[in-house]
């Protein structure tokens, strides 16, 4: 009957509506709208300009390469807190290489070796030394400062080579060089995670270790392949951040540590591991991206800035978390008939 | 799920009207009197007198400790450069040490007890915190070992004092503004981390300047940023969009942002700074910076264990020297005071 066909339909669109409102990502995408709709209204004149679009992008463009790095630390079940003394540690060896040893190929060579170098040896502690990620990675962090600093003896290295600054300042074509290099570290890490044995397993290991052990998958290697990815991300994002910056200094970069975590985390990596995806990395860069670009427009105060910040990635992942939230607002019947919300992958 | 929507809502609603109050939240609410105030100087010597200045001959050979806030950057290994000279000049053994930063008064703390059982006699104290290295300097009062605070303020009464003002030079690189983009206008201030008192008194200076002699010229924006050229290089570019008609840019630290790295549409815009290394000579001479202040680490270092040498030695020099920061610019980046700002390539302070 035609009434039936109809309501048939209707519902079946509501019910495609409804689960794609549950998605993380589609939150994140109203989010995003909302955001960017917000300060277009507030600030006509200085955030819905092409000018701004091109600076956001740049500046979500290196963001996201360092955040796609952390997610696979992430979705082995731990994460990398040397990420920011990677990126000015690799700043400074590819400042050396260019300047000193060879040029820009090999300075650009060295800096990435760097950069997988020091995502081996966190990833080898960790699995076979058998240390916890928070301590590897946070002694990662002072050692590549203190490091840096001895390479540089504390001095700026400037004075790079021409076709350096294509890494990050001018555009390829219409599309600036941080998105273009973005993009293709997303096509590249997708083909590993969703289309390799590595990111099945590296989801696998996040989302049962034990299951992985049994069933005899070789876990130490494919921790360490996760960690090495995300060194050799957190070096390219070195090497891009060197670009923009002009300079190498041991301290460039150093704000990118909460950030990386941020957005991978409100985008649905889950900590703990097992579940994230790179579109929800790509919309926790962009939400995060465009909410601390329109908080410097605003003119708000730095520390208000960290107060937002700090509850938007809170709440976020509150938000996300369907079944915690349930419970926390529900009757204790209900707590013991909630079930735990679906791991999501590429 | 209805539940995460509204308090998803709440959170959004909340950060936008936070930022949509951000010009009346962004004014100054953290100032307080003490930033608005130069130093009480007893002395402060002028470029040329210091470059005269003489380390004095110890009677002995003591043993001096440079205690620094850390040694990751070329201000502080400057100071150790400077430090060394002295010691050299006066005879006297220099032990270095350096803490991990701004944030860490308990290391300090560590080293100064040994320090005082390694049996130094005399201590030229970079403190990390105005009030958190109080208990530092009490431990070396205690022993009756003389204390000379260079770099940042300690408020202990003990010590006696070799450092840039950091007030007097907001106001100077107001001036150096003004010289620079005599027409006025519109322009951005950059300024450090927000709870750093050396970024906070310049920035003071530079505004109680500015609103005394130069009513001209519009300060439109003063982001905060870490000492980090790539954060300050976001904020820049994010105040740029806000204020996209600025006539000059300005800012306490050299590296804030770094000149090679302004933004398209602020370059060739009159910039000042302060600090030196060689990569702002090179801006510079390249006329990607107009002028910079000098911030003397040398000198805190020469002359900071010169008078530790002059107490140990029974004399009374200066209680408060203030060093001077005449603007280094094109014409004089070559001279011997702007050289002074420099250590020897391939120097390497290292602590012991």
């Amino acid at each position: 009957m035609p009434g039936e066909a109809a309501s048939a339909e209707h519902s079946r669109t509501r019910g495609l509506v409804s689960r794609a409102s549950r998605s993380t990502e589609f939150r994140l995408f109203c989010a995003f709208c909302l955001l960017s709709a917000a300060f277009s209204i507030l600030y006509p004149a200085a955030f819905p300009t092409a000018a701004n679009v091109a600076n956001m992008s740049r500046v979500a463009g290196v963001l996201f390469v360092v955040t796609a790095g952390q997610m696979c630390a992430l979705l082995v079940g731990g994460f990398d807190l040397s990420v920011a003394s990677n990126i000015g540690f690799v700043g400074v060896v590819t400042a050396l290489g260019m300047t000193r040893y060879g040029g820009l190929p090999s300075g650009l060579l060295m800096g990435l070796v760097t950069g997988a170098l020091i995502g081996l040896v966190n990833g080898g502690l960790i699995v076979w030394a058998r240390l916890s990620p928070f301590i590897v990675t946070l002694g990662m962090l002072s050692f590549l400062l203190g490091l840096g600093n001895e390479l540089a003896h504390g001095a700026p290295i400037f004075g790079f080579p021409k076709g350096f600054e294509y890494l990050a300042v001018r555009d390829w074509g219409p599309v600036p060089a941080p998105v273009a290099i973005g993009g293709i570290v997303l096509i590249v890490l997708w083909i590993l995670l969703a289309r390799s044995k590595v990111g099945l397993y590296m989801y696998a290991i996040g989302a049962g270790r034990e299951a992985c052990r049994a069933a005899g998958v070789p876990i130490a290697r494919y921790e360490a392949i996760a960690y090495t990815v995300c060194g050799i991300l957190a070096g390219l994002a070195g090497v891009m951040e060197l670009s923009r910056v002009s300079v190498g200094y041991v301290t460039n970069g150093q704000s990118y540590l909460l950030p990386s975590i941020a957005a991978a985390v409100i985008g649905g990596t889950a900590i703990g591991g097992g579940a994230g995806t790179l579109r929800g990395v790509v919309l926790g860069v962009a939400v995060l991206t465009v909410l601390s670009t329109g908080m410097d427009i605003a003119g708000l105060n730095e520390f208000y800035q960290r107060m937002v910040t700090g509850a938007v990635i809170v709440l976020s992942v509150l938000v996300s978390r369907r079944s915690n939230l349930a419970t926390l607002f529900s009757r204790p019947s209900a707590v013991l008939n909630s079930r735990a919300a679906p791991h999501a992958h590429n | 799920m209805c539940t995460q929507w509204k308090l998803g809502g709440g959170i959004l609603t909340f950060g936008l009207l936070l930022t949509a109050a951000g010009g009346a939240i962004a004014a100054d609410s953290s100032a307080t009197a003490a930033l608005h105030k130069p130093l009480a100087c007893t002395q402060s010597p002028t470029a040329a007198e210091l470059m005269q200045y003489k380390a004095p001959q110890a009677k002995q050979p003591y043993t001096v400790t440079l205690m620094e806030v850390s040694l990751n950057g070329y201000y502080y290994q400057l100071l150790a450069y400077g430090a060394e000279q002295a010691a050299k000049d006066a005879g006297v053994k220099l032990h270095l040490t350096a803490a991990s930063g701004y944030t860490t008064p308990a290391i300090q703390l560590g080293q100064a007890d040994n320090e005082i059982q390694r049996g130094t006699q005399g201590v030229v104290f970079a403190p990390v915190d105005i009030n958190g290295s109080i208990p530092t300097v009490a431990k070396f009062k205690e022993k009756g070992i003389p204390v000379v605070n260079v770099s940042t303020e300690v408020a202990d009464p003990y010590v006696y004092t070799v450092m840039q003002d950091d007030y007097t030079m907001g106001q100077e690189l107001a001036d150096q503004i003004a010289k620079l983009a005599p027409s006025g206008g519109p322009g951005v201030m950059m300024a450090g981390p927000a709870n750093a008192t050396w970024s906070a008194k310049r920035v003071a200076g530079f505004q109680d300047q500015v609103k005394a002699k130069y009513p001209n010229l519009q300060i439109v924006a003063t982001p905060t940023s870490l000492v980090d050229p790539s954060e300050a290089l976001n904020k820049l570019q994010n105040a740029l969009q806000a204020h996209p008609n600025i006539k000059w840019l300005a800012s306490v630290d050299y590296s804030l942002p770094v000149p090679q790295s302004v933004p398209a549409q602020a370059k060739g815009l009159p910039y000042a700074t302060m600090g030196f290394d060689p990569n702002t000579k090179a801006a510079i001479v390249d006329g990607l910076l107009a002028s910079t202040l000098p911030t003397d680490a040398y000198y805190m270092g020469y002359v900071g264990v010169s008078e530790v040498v002059s107490l140990l030695n029974g004399e009374k020099p200066t209680k408060f020297n203030c060093l001077p920061f005449p603007a280094i610019t094109k014409q004089n980046v070559d001279d011997p005071f702007a050289q002074r700002q420099l250590y020897p390539e391939g120097y390497h302070a290292q602590t012991d």
